[in-house]
């Protein structure tokens, strides 16, 4: 069987600072987000057309934006929801830029990470966007109520406050049940059920989290990988939770540097792709064991994890990839941006045989 | 530093001996650590850059260890121009055509979305416009450490109130959250109702289908491959319950074949081969070429045990995908399991055994399937439970594989009988499909040389008429009608055959049901259904009716089927004749008994499905010619008898008297042989052939053989199968006992060929009897001693057999039984004297040598005791019990010896003389004492006495009476008999034991052991303990052997359950005060192999006994410290 190849299809220079760029659903469009040098924010949209990429709207903003994500929104209308470096969180139709449909002060600083979920047909229930900011809370937040999150997550008072570096929604199988995962700079991970409103698991993983993300958003949750400082991830499986021991996980080392994205392919929850400082990205896939479920000594069900396999890795750049997104329409399809100040259309081939 | 560099032996990192920088080396080294050291090393270029020895250890560590992280290399991205050509342009093409489809959707949904201008009005509508949205959650706090501090203002409380960011913890406090939660909670499941959401939800809550409504078409297909994907992620995580689920929810959007063909794959996983089978159809209907989906439903069916459908399925596989290796693999496992099957069906056949079908239920269910649409289901009165009456299921089989109900029913299906049958009938259900023994003990197979016409069977089945059923009885056995006269027996018979081209896959099932009803009503209503079921058949290919069906087995299966008679009820008119002339027999008024037979034989031949009745009449009016001495028309009798149901063993044997009383001996010898051939267990037969043998060897000389008319051969499947509808509950009862109580008489045969009364149970229960021939009443007598045997009336037993003594004289049985009754009562020296009667009338009567030997036992008679046991063990040297009780006998001889030598008796473990009484609970009920020659067990356990005693028939299954009532042979197991089995296997053991398996009534108790113990009589006896509740029993085995045998004795048995009660049983000593035994029992039991793993089963009551015991017994002080400690120690007791 031969191995996947990670093509590099498209590259394409900016004048600002990536942080993040996500396909547009249903089309062959990604949007760019980012930091001019000057303080501003930018917002791009590309499409892809006859290998190449082409610029088709340009707007500034007055603040940068760091991440955004169309979770929330339905297929058709397909908002993008951002986070910028003032802890505001919008949402834009893309139609029409000048105004956000929607504008919240959601944090006192920056918010580093957005996650949504309930709009495109991902996710049961209700549309909610997430996010986790360096003020050291998370917030979920519902589009149809202005101003107010619907659930706050965040430091007691008089606790140091951690700087949250990632979060990420899961467990929405159904219209009541739903998570929300929080990656901290101190490396706590820290698993928040909605439904019942409580903290149900956390866990240290010893280096600052930086990328936090379920495997599949839209089913009871299965797979969560977090990545970590000092080049490693860490893959739990989240289907039984020991009560003392809580979930089974798998280590893996890669990249030799900060591991900063996990990926899972949209189209295959097993497949997904890191990404690494060094401008590194790998390609892995989880193999499940035998059986998911042994009892430990007392009879308690605990789980056993899998093992991850590297299928391919690439170097793109010298610099850190800040974002990867696969294309929700097109299997193998990704953009990804790094601080190289470099757009990147990839294609992976072969990941049906896999 | 050159200098260091040269003579440093190390490398600067790592360590390594710089001599490991080298191609040998490397090639021969298998450390993978060492080599990825040195792979660092030399990619650090510390050493140096050596790069071909770098390829080398690279090639190396690969080889050994391919995933090793070193091998990772940071590779540049592949670009489109690294491609080959066909390559790049399949790429470009892939990404231009989704471009345009992506491009087509823009335009619908900006088509779709051109009224969205970001207005005022449309920033506030902009979320909620979606009404089966769930409410917007209501704002709560979790704090980090995990405590949810307050319940936030809802939007839908608060509306457009200001809130300043950020709150007040204070503000937090005034929210009582249990009350929001309830709210939130109440407000879902009205949500809920609202949604209109299908109501059967996962256990976690997934809904198998989606509400599609308001979705797009791209949205709708979107969704579908999304639920595929997510099934198929489940699927390849074994989460195949989760695919299924998934699956369901995409096909509820886009039935696609795709989907269909891989939940079928997920339900063959699940080994749900029904629903997998419908899923590969719905596949098959829209492509009927589908590989995988016949693939998927061969596997299936073959699954189901469908052999013959899967086998087409997969063929069609092969047909379109020569290779299909899976295909090609199932397809062997089939010819395998056929093989199989074959095998052992033509075992069964040699053994003249039938398997067991599983039941056919009435099938509401499954007519609701889609699948089965049509099924053949026979009403059934239901009096099954009903107390007055007496149901009894009665079928029997052409099966011999164990396919699935609903294979057969489905196959029913693919024959296409016509669904009238079904329209016709309500759906009673319960037919009790019992496989029906045909061994040659069978009393009722009817042997002939030629096999019955089969006009006759048609019209059987074809006969309408309701009919007025009494109770029909065998031929021979001349009973009266018992005093369930006024039940109607109705019949009806429900059927479900299978049948296909290939005869030998051919898994045809039947199964009729027999049944009595209290009504005419009842029984007509049968009729009719029979009579519709047989309508529908004409047409029909596949039969599927009583003898009809039979029929049309036996053309499909020649080879394996057998004829097939169904005895069916007398009319009224003609049982009460009948039972004149029976009763004309049995008071030796011959003549007048034949008059009656032959009207009956006239009125019997005008109805039509009385073949099996007529036989029976025509071989009972042989038997009045024989006695009458009118051997000629004996002789025809009973040829007639044969023309109608040939191989019937009774016939045959009155035929062959009759012959040798005429002096035919070569006719009669043939005869003979051929009841040998039918069944050759018949003592009659036996002797007559011997008899006849010896007469031609006079007449004919040695070349006697030479002159004999052919000789027939019957093969197992040629003895036709009586199938009796009219069985009575009478016969049922009594034959039921009398299977269970006494075995031997199982293998009975006619003793002389006067058709004597035989069944006396059955005599003795028609009190409507006139005048009582000496003969009825000697059996009247014995059969009311045999029940007084079993009820354990010893005494009343006796004088019942002090009356058949009185009656005849000569009767070796009531003798010998009599000494049973003798020994029961301790009358030692009574009962030996019946013994030497029985001898001397008898010389070789095993039974009479056994009791005598007890007898003499029990007198102390030692020497003549051993004598008789040596008598019976030189007839039956295999005679275990004999055996035992020698061996016993021989230690109590040792033992008087010595005593008489004046010197201490011998072990301890001898039981004194009337424990040993005790023990011997020996109860051998003959009914007649022309089976005792065939019974070898001389003795047997009472243990099922007290239960066979009350006639129970009443409340045993009706497969179970079914069981009893027709067939006569040891082969059927029953749960009875189950109980007895075990315990005449331990018979030849032990003696006689109790065996109270089976029986609630007798709490079980420790058998008593004699002498050493081997290690295979423990676990027997261990086993037998099983039911007790209380430890007591094991106490009183663990007694009876001494602690320093345990470990040999237990061998390697031990098990968790044993040492647990062992360890309570050593608890027990302790505390009745046997301390020191409880110790040695505790101390010797860790000798036994397996202890150490064993131990670690205990739970932690054993282990306080345990430390109970061994606290106790430090506390005495008889034991070393240490050695206490240790025994401590190895139960993990501190």
């Amino acid at each position: 069987m031969e191995k996947p190849q990670i093509i590099l299809h498209i590259q394409k220079p900016v004048t600002y600072t990536l942080f993040d760029a996500k396909w547009i659903p249903s089309s062959a469009k990604f949007v760019s987000l980012g930091n001019y040098a000057k303080g501003s924010g930018a917002l791009q949209i590309y499409e892809v057309s006859h290998g190449d990429v082409k610029c088709i709207l340009d707007v500034e903003k007055s603040k940068p934006f760091k991440c955004g994500t169309f979770g929330a929104s339905s297929s058709q209308n397909r908002h993008l929801a951002t986070g910028d470096f003032d802890g505001k969180l919008n949402i834009w139709n893309l139609e029409s830029l000048d105004l956000p449909l929607y504008s919240v002060k959601g944090h006192t600083e920056i918010i580093n990470s957005i996650d949504s979920v309930g709009g495109l047909g991902i996710g049961e229930g209700a549309p909610e966007i997430v996010t986790g900011s360096r003020d050291g809370t998370v917030k979920v937040w519902d589009p149809r109520q202005k101003n107010e999150p619907v659930a706050t997550m965040e430091p007691e008072e008089g606790e140091t406050k951690r700087d949250c570096w990632a979060v990420a929604f899961g467990h929405a199988y159904n219209d009541q049940d739903r998570c929300v995962a929080a990656g901290y700079d101190n490396g706590d991970v820290k698993l928040f059920d909605l439904r019942a409103m409580s903290l149900r698991w956390e866990t240290n993983i010893k280096n600052g989290v930086c990328c936090l993300e379920f495997d599949r958003k839209d089913i009871s949750m299965n797979k969560l990988v977090a990545t970590s400082l000092e080049s490693k991830f860490h893959v739990w499986d989240m289907r039984t939770q020991h009560p003392t021991k809580g979930f089974a996980s798998v280590i893996e080392k890669a990249h030799k540097s900060t591991v900063w994205l996990a990926r899972h392919l949209p189209q295959n929850r097993d497949i997904f792709m890191t990404c690494g400082g060094n401008g590194s990205l790998c390609l892995w896939k989880y193999s499940y064991p035998a059986s998911r479920v042994t009892k430990d000594g007392e009879g308690q069900e605990m789980g056993v994890a899998g093992a991850v396999n590297l299928q391919q890795n690439v170097t793109l750049s010298t610099q850190p990839i800040s974002s990867y997104d696969w294309s929700p329409d097109k299997e193998g399809l990704a953009v990804c941006t790094s601080f190289d100040q470099q757009l990147r259309v990839v294609i992976t081939t072969k990941l049906k045989t896999i | 530093m050159t200098q260091d560099f040269f003579k440093a032996e190390n490398t600067k990192r790592y360590d390594i001996p710089l001599t490991h920088l080298d191609y040998g080396y490397v090639r021969e080294c298998n450390d993978v650590k060492e080599l990825e050291k040195i792979l660092r090393i030399l990619r650090s270029g510390d050493e140096g850059c050596f790069p071909d020895l770098e390829r080398e250890t690279e090639g190396r560590l690969e080889s050994l260890n391919p995933k090793s992280r070193v091998l990772r290399k940071d590779n540049p991205p592949t670009r489109l121009e690294d491609l080959d050509k066909t390559e790049r342009e399949n790429l470009s093409h892939d990404m231009e055509k989704w471009k345009s489809e992506m491009a087509n959707k823009e335009d619908i949904f900006s088509s779709k979305v051109v009224t969205m201008t970001p207005t005022a009005e449309d920033e506030a509508s902009a979320f909620d416009d979606d009404p089966n949205l769930p409410p917007v959650r209501s704002g709560k706090v979790i704090s980090k450490d995990g405590k949810v501090k307050d319940a936030a203002a809802t939007a839908s409380e608060k509306g457009t109130k200001k809130k300043v960011m950020p709150r007040s913890y204070k503000e937090w406090d005034k929210f009582d959250i249990d009350k929001e939660l309830e709210k939130a909670e109440e407000e879902q499941p009205s949500k809920k109702k609202q949604d209109n959401v299908p109501s059967s939800f996962k256990p976690e809550g997934i809904s198998h289908k989606i509400d599609t409504e308001g979705m797009t078409v791209e949205e709708k297909s979107a969704k579908a491959m999304r639920e595929k994907e997510k099934g198929n992620e489940a699927f390849h995580a074994h989460d195949y319950e989760e695919s299924l689920v998934y699956y369901s929810r995409s096909l509820s959007i886009a039935p696609l074949a795709a989907t269909f063909n891989n939940r079928a794959l997920a339900y063959l996983r699940l080994e749900k081969w029904k629903e997998a089978i419908n899923d590969c159809s719905s596949v098959l209907k829209s492509e009927p070429k589908n590989v995988k989906a016949l693939l998927r439903r061969g596997t299936a069916l073959k699954g189901r045990q469908d052999l013959v459908a899967a086998r087409t399925d997969l063929e069609a596989v092969l047909a379109l995908e020569p290779n299909n290796k899976t295909a090609q693999d199932q397809l062997k496992e089939i010819e395998k399991v056929e093989k199989k099957a074959m095998k052992e069906k033509e075992e069964r056949k040699e053994k003249g055994r039938r398997m067991i079908i599983e039941e056919v239920e009435g099938s509401d269910e499954e007519n609701n399937d889609d699948d089965v649409t049509e099924e053949i289901i026979v009403e059934k009165p239901e009096k099954k439970k009903g107390g007055a009456t007496l149901t009894n299921g009665h079928a029997e089989e052409m099966t011999s594989m164990a396919s699935g109900q609903e294979t057969l029913a489905e196959s029913a299906e693919e024959t296409s009988a016509p669904s009238k049958v079904k329209s016709q009938e309500p759906k009673e259900q319960e037919e009790d499909s019992k496989s029906k023994d045909n061994t040659k003990k069978n009393k009722d197979i009817w042997t002939a040389e030629e096999t019955p016409p089969p006009q006759q069977q048609q019209t059987a089945a074809d006969d309408k008429k309701p009919k007025l059923v009494t109770t029909s009885i065998l031929s021979d056995q001349w009973q009266p009608v018992p005093g369930t006269k006024g039940h109607s027996h109705t019949q009806k018979s429900a059927n479900k055959q299978k049948g296909a081209g290939d005869s030998e896959k051919i898994n045809g099932s039947l199964s009729s049901t027999e049944s009595f009803g209290d009504s005419l009503q009842n029984k007509s209503c049968v009729e009719k259904v029979a009579e519709a079921v047989q309508n529908g058949q004409g047409d029909a290919a596949e039969p599927a009716s009583s003898s009809e069906e039979e029929e049309s087995a036996v053309e499909n299966e020649p080879v394996h089927s057998r004829p097939v008679f169904v005895q069916r009820a007398f009319l009224p008119n003609d049982a009460g004749l009948r039972e004149k002339g029976n009763n004309f027999f049995r008071s030796g008024q011959y003549p007048e008994a034949i008059k009656i037979y032959t009207t009956l034989i006239d009125r019997v031949k005008k109805a039509p499905d009385q073949v099996v009745n007529l036989s029976l009449i025509y071989s009972n009016r042989a038997a009045c010619h024989l006695k009458t001495g009118d051997c000629q028309s004996a002789i025809s009798d009973c040829t007639t008898s044969l023309s109608l149901v040939a191989h019937s063993a009774k016939p045959l044997l009155r035929r062959a008297s009759a012959y040798e009383t005429m002096e035919k001996y070569r006719q009669a010898y043939v005869d003979y042989k051929h009841v040998i051939t039918v069944d050759a267990t018949s003592a009659l037969a036996h002797e007559g052939a011997s008899r006849c043998q010896k007469h031609l060897r006079d007449i004919d000389g040695n070349q006697w053989r030479d002159k004999l008319p052919p000789l027939v051969r019957v093969s197992q499947w040629d003895i036709p199968e009586i199938i009796d509808e009219a069985a009575s509950t009478e016969r049922e009862r009594v034959q039921q006992k009398q299977s269970v109580t006494a075995p031997s008489q199982q293998k009975e045969t006619p003793k002389t060929f006067s058709p004597k009364p035989q069944n006396t149970a059955v005599a003795k229960e028609t009190p409507v009897r006139k005048a009582l021939s000496p003969e009825e009443q000697f059996e009247e007598t014995k059969a009311q001693g045999n029940k007084h045997v079993q009820k354990g009336e010893y005494e009343a037993a006796a004088k019942c057999y002090c009356q058949c003594v009185g009656l005849f004289t000569d009767r070796t049985a009531v003798y010998t039984n009599r000494a049973l009754c003798y020994l029961k009562l301790s009358k030692a020296k009574e009962a030996e004297a019946d013994c030497s009667t029985a001898l001397t009338l008898e010389p070789n009567n095993s039974k009479a040598f056994y009791r005598r030997a007890l007898a003499r036992k029990e007198q102390k008679h030692y020497k003549e005791s051993l004598q008789d046991l040596l008598q019976l063990l030189r007839l039956e040297p295999a005679n275990g019990a004999a055996k035992k009780e020698m061996e016993m006998v021989k230690k109590l001889y040792k033992q008087e010896y010595d005593q008489l030598k004046g010197q201490p008796a011998a072990t301890e473990k001898q039981k004194p003389p009337e424990k040993q009484r005790k023990r011997m609970k020996i109860v051998e009920v003959d009914d007649d004492s022309d089976s005792e020659k065939k019974e070898s067990q001389p003795h047997q356990t009472t243990a099922t006495i007290p239960q066979a005693s009350a006639p129970q028939s009443t409340q045993l299954p009706p497969s179970q009476s079914q069981a009893a009532s027709d067939k006569q042979s040891t082969a059927a197991p029953r749960p009875q008999q189950d109980s007895r089995k075990p315990g005449r296997s331990k018979s030849k053991k032990s003696g006689a034991k109790e065996t109270s398996v089976g029986l609630p009534v007798t709490p079980p108790s420790a058998p008593k052991l004699q002498g050493k113990i081997t290690p295979f009589e423990f676990i027997q006896h261990w086993n037998s303990l099983k039911q007790a509740k209380e430890i007591q029993p094991y106490v009183q085995l663990l007694e009876q052997i001494s602690p320093d045998d345990l470990p040999g004795v237990i061998s390697n048995k031990l098990d968790g359950h044993m040492l647990q009660i062992i360890s309570r049983c050593a608890a027990h000593d302790a505390q009745t005060g046997e301390v020191e035994r409880a110790y040695s029992i505790l101390h010797n039991v860790r000798q036994v192999p397996r202890f150490t793993t064993v131990s670690m089963f205990l739970s932690n009551k054993e282990k306080q006994d345990i430390r109970k015991v061994l606290e106790t017994i430090s506390s005495l002080g008889t034991h070393s410290s240490e050695e206490v400690s240790s025994v401590r120690r190895d139960y993990g007791v501190k």
